[in-house]
Parts: structure tokens; sequence; C-alpha cells
């Protein structure tokens, strides 16, 4: 027999949460925050998080993403057809953009346009302020 | 991404009101072909799991190849921008629905010969899904510029993304590659090898180069590690070498963080107190078209722009006053004035100068958003004064529009300006004649200089003209005939993405 829904959902929350970031764990509120020590699991943990808010798609970030900015813009992958020209070129819409807070001791990723928290596991930050 | 989402993710409502929209107008399809939500979704090979662009289950059902043709069509009617110009041919003759989709548009040539559609295209949804944070790509950091792409080929570097494994290794504008991996790029016949180490696919490969610098008179080796590699999209702004006056600003990409580096920039040179401006959007193949029209704004303020339209979407005949996609009132796009909370907070002023003109360094890699800039303001009478040579003709937009899998890309919009002209499918042609011809100077690229260098040949060429209203004796003059606009000047395509790598070079 399955788990009930409610209880599978929270198994599966703390399995997110122990590999990189799950919606209904993260605290509120929070200050601006950055990267501290970016590594291979941080980054992981970010890209993961990242992808599960935006439903699955692969996401290319740069090593140092978050680690000196608490804003991070989303785009789709730049494409260029057999000519090398901009797939699209002119484009209407908006990026995706996520907030890095520092609440307690949890780093927190906040999806802008829907405010869905994500806590991130692993990954060390400091308010943006005492970064600098 | 907006944009994308809509469009991906509200098939289904959208293919709900071209019910309406067909309906209204008597049938939309040609030869008796029902409306697209008839067959939008049947796939021969339906998906299954969640769509990551709409974190929905897929709305794949089981259908069949010809289905997804009769849905190529259906939608080829309805939204295509010359569905009256499509051939009516026989769906059995084409074994895929993409092969389908190749052929259904318009066959006919512009006034210089070209395909009048050269956008028209398909790519595997679940790739064209992928998102990167803005600007990031794996690479070098290495713009190549592709000279010649077929035997005896020659490639160049274009220019260098600062910080990039490139500029570590001492690359700059105009070193040759002559050699990759050991495979002599000029006549190598292993291209597969040359595009692998060209256009490096994940960060973390290595490839070996034989390069000759600018000016060197011999040869050296360079190993490159392609990394995940941050575009700068504005770089060099401030004034020109020994001309106070006269400000530069390298402009490469419209993506997201062209929002704050533009905003930087314009500060920096209005702080600088220049007279003229040389944008330089020679390798600018576009992207958001708000960036665009803030750029616009802060060239001409907001006294020229003020109640402007910057562009205009027009649809074809059947959606004249509606988005078919959206079903949003079409409505002229602005000059933007302020930040849109692409790269900065929304709603802060954006800076401006008090120009009376702006010097626009073009090529044929200039595209799409670049050209609207160009539009935009001449539609309000800005002065353009455009140098290099001819752009890249791409007054359209498109909805990527996925269906079983495959996303087809069709051309479904015009930009036009506020005087309505949105003519320039053969591109911008700097003293050309014509409604497409802008004042300026045919100047060929020069790799022998740094971009922003006063004496690299199209910045010459533009302060030149500045002072004395001339081109340089061994550029076009203004005034020149179309045709001799179009001829190729040395600037090749740069391709910025590693998609297209293996079919860059040929045989």
């Amino acid at each position: 027999m399955s788990p009930a829904p409610s209880l599978a959902a929270s198994l599966g929350c703390a399995a997110l949460l122990a590999a990189a970031g799950c919606r209904t764990a993260a605290p509120p509120g929070g200050v601006p925050a950055v990267v501290m020590q970016p590594d291979t699991g941080s980054r992981a943990a970010l890209s993961r998080a990242v992808r599960e808010a935006l439903g699955g798609a692969p996401v290319l970030l740069a090593d140092d993403a978050l680690v000196t900015q608490s804003t991070l813009v989303v785009d789709r992958l730049p494409r260029r057809d057999e000519t090398g020209l901009v797939v699209g070129g002119r484009e209407f819409g908006r990026p995706e953009r996520f907030d890095l807070l520092l609440t307690g001791s949890t780093c927190v990723l906040v999806r802008e346009k829907t405010g869905e928290r994500f806590a991130l596991a692993g990954v060390s930050c400091a308010p943006l302020a005492a970064k600098r | 991404m907006d944009r994308f989402r809509i469009t991906c993710g509200s098939r289904r409502a959208a293919a709900a009101a071209l019910i309406l929209l067909v309906a209204s107008c008597g049938g939309g399809g040609t030869g008796g072909t029902l409306p697209e939500s008839v067959y939008a979704a049947k796939c021969a090979s339906p998906r299954s799991g969640i769509d990551a662009a709409t974190g929905k289950p897929y709305p794949d059902v089981p259908g069949t190849v010809d289905d997804e043709k009769k849905w190529l069509r259906a939608w080829t009617d309805d939204l295509y921008l010359w569905y009256r110009e499509v051939p009516s041919v026989d769906p059995a003759a084409y074994a895929t629905p993409a092969a389908y989709f190749a052929v259904l548009k318009t066959q006919a040539v512009t006034a210089s010969g070209k395909p009048k559609d050269r956008f028209h295209f398909t790519y595997p949804t679940a790739e064209w899904e992928a998102l990167s944070q803005s600007g990031v790509q794996a690479g070098y950091g290495a713009q190549w510029a592709v000279l010649s792409p077929a035997p005896p080929r020659e490639v160049v570097v274009a220019y260098i993304e600062p910080g990039s494994p490139a500029a570590a290794a001492g690359l700059a504008r105009g070193a040759q590659v002559l050699a990759v991996d050991g495979v002599d790029l000029a006549n190598g016949t292993d291209v597969t090898t040359l595009n692998a180490g060209l256009f490096p696919s994940t960060s973390g490969e290595s490839h070996s180069f034989s390069i000759l610098d600018s000016g060197a008179a011999v040869s050296r080796t360079v190993v490159l590690s392609s990394a995940n590699v941050v575009s700068h999209p504005v770089q060099d702004a401030g004034p020109v070498a020994g001309h106070p006056t006269v400000g530069y600003m390298l402009f490469n990409d419209h993506l997201a963080t062209a929002e704050k580096a533009l905003f930087d920039a314009i500060t920096s040179l209005r702080t600088a107190g220049i007279a003229d401006l040389v944008v330089d959007m020679r390798y600018n193949g576009g992207g958001y078209l708000v960036v665009a029209s803030q750029l616009a704004y802060m060239l001409a303020g907001p006294t020229v722009t003020s109640g402007k339209a910057f562009e205009r979407e027009a649809f074809n005949d059947k959606h004249p006053t509606t988005d078919p996609v959206t079903g949003e009132a079409l409505t002229p796009f602005p000059f933007v004035g302020t930040t849109v909370g692409l790269s900065e907070p929304s709603g802060t002023p954006l800076p401006y100068l008090t120009l009376s003109r702006v010097f626009v360094l073009t090529g044929p890699d200039t595209c799409s958003a670049s050209e609207s800039v160009i539009n935009g303001l001449r539609g309000v009478d800005f002065q353009v004064v455009q140098v290099g040579s001819t752009t890249c003709g791409k007054p359209y937009a498109f909805y990527p529009q996925d269906n079983c899998g495959t996303t087809y890309f069709s051309i479904e919009m015009q930009g036009q300006n506020a005087k309505g002209f949105g003519d320039y499918g053969d591109g911008f042609v700097p003293g050309g004649a014509g409604a497409a011809g802008v004042p300026g100077c045919q100047v060929a690229d020069d790799f022998g200089h740094a971009l922003g260098d006063p004496a690299e040949a199209l910045l010459a060429a533009a302060v030149g003209y500045m002072a004395t209203g001339t081109c340089p004796a061994a550029s076009v003059a203004v005034g020149h005939a179309l045709g001799a606009a179009h001829a190729p000047a040395r600037g090749g395509i740069a391709p910025k993405s590693p998609w297209q790598t293996n079919r860059m070079f040929r045989r």
C-alpha cells in the first residue's frame, strides 16, 4: 500500500530537502544573501532548486552564480539557427528571477514571479552586505 | 520567457480561441482544413510525464503522423505571416512532419534575390526548453568570426569575453585559428574535430589550437579549456581615445543583464559629456525587444520619444487587432523610459543622452532587436548614421510552438516603426538607396584593430563622417545602389552558441 498523499508529500519533501531544496520546508523572511565558498555540491543544489522551480528543464548556471549578487536571472539557453543567427532575436517576455535570502541559518531561494521558496541544503550563505 | 511560456503552456487555450477566430472567419484553412485545435497534440509518439515548460502533464494523445501534418497546415494557414503564399503540396510526399513543415512557407524572394523567409525551422522541444543563467554558455569566451565556412576556411577572433579562458590565454581580436586539435582549419577534412574543438558543448573540455595572433609572424599553440562563461553584453563604454566628445559603446547582446549594463554605460557616457555616440552592434543578434526600446530611449531622450511607438507588431490580415496567441489587443510597443526588472529593479527612470543623432556600427550579425533600434529611431525622425555592412534583415518575430515534441518556428509578425515601416527583409544598408537605405558608409569589418580603437575601420569611418559628412575613400559613398551595397564585406557570421556547430563547417 502506498503512503497517504500527505505523508508521501512529506517524505518526498524530506528527501528533496536532503538533496537540494524544498519549497514547503523553507522558513519565511530573510535578508538578501550570497553564496559562500561555492563548490560542486552547492552548485548542484542550486541548479536542482532552479530546475524544480521551473518545471524540470535543464539549467546551466555560472560557477559563481549568486556569489557576488543575490539575484539570479534565468533565461532560455541562447540558440542559433544554422546560419549562426539568433533563433529568436526579438523576444517580448521576461526572464525568470530568483532572490537568495538568508533566514536564520538557512539559504532560501525565492522565485520572484510566484513567491515560492526553496530551502537550499548544503549551501552556505552570508548576508549580502556582510559579504561586501 | 513569459512569452514562450504563454505560447507553449497555453496552447490548448490558444487553440480554443482559434476555434472562435476561425469560426468567426468562416473557416481558416486551405482546402477545407479544420482548425488546428482539432489536430493539436495528436501525436504519432505521444510524450508522457511533465512538460518542463508548463509544469503540467504533456497534452499529447495518441494520433498519427498525418494528424501532425494536418495540425501544421492548419496552424500555418492561421498564423503564418504570408499564409497566402504557402504552396499547396501533398503532405503524403513528406516522410515526417518536420519535412512537411519545411515547405510550408513562402517561396518568394526579396529584391536582392534572397529567400523572403530565411527564418523557418524546427527544434527538438526538449533542447529548446533548456535554460541558462542569463548570458551563460559553455565555451572559451572567444567570439569566433567565421569568414569562410568552406575550404579554404577562415576563422578569426571577433572579440573576447573578459575573464574568460580565452582572455586568460591571451587571445584577442584578429587572432587567426590555423588548426584545431591537429586538424588544419583551412583545408582539413575532419570537420567533426574542427567543430568539436571550436564549439565545445559542455564545460571542462580541453582542445589545442594553433593560433596566429594579429600582427604576429609566428604561430603559437594554445590549449583552451571550456567553462560556463558569462557574457558581458556591454563593453568598453567611454570616450574614444583622442576624441573626448565622442563616445563609443560595444553592445553585443540584448540579454536581460543588458538592462543594467546599458543603464550604467549611458550614465557613464552622460557624465563624460559626450556630444556624439557610436554604438557598436556589429555582432549583436538581438534579444529582448524591451532592451532595444530602452536603448533607443536612452539615445533619443524623452522629448523625441514621448508618446511614440517604438515598434508595432503586425500579424497577417486574419488578425488585424488582436494577438491571436495571447488574445490580447495589439498595442504599439512604446519607447520604454524606465527599468522593467530584467536586471535592475523596476520603475527606475533611465538615464538619457542629449544627442541629435547616433552612429551605429553594423554587420551581417546585426539582427532583429538590433535592427529594431535603428528602425524605431528612424520612425521618430531621430537621425541614425550607419557604418559597416548591411544588417541581417529580420523585421520578424514568432511564437515558437511545440507540437508532439518538436518546436516549430514560423514567421507570424512583422515589426514596424511609428511610421509603419518594416520592410527591411534585405537588411538596412549603409549608404544604400530606397527605404532601407540609411545614411552612412559601407566599410568592411577590420579585424586588424581592437574594437573601440579609433584606428579600427568602422569606428574611424564613423568619426570621420562626424567631422566631414563623407565616407573614407576605401568605402562606399552614401547613395550607392542596393546591389552594390550588398557586395560582401569581410565580415563573417559570428556564431555565439555551440548549437549550430556541426553545420558550421563544411567539407
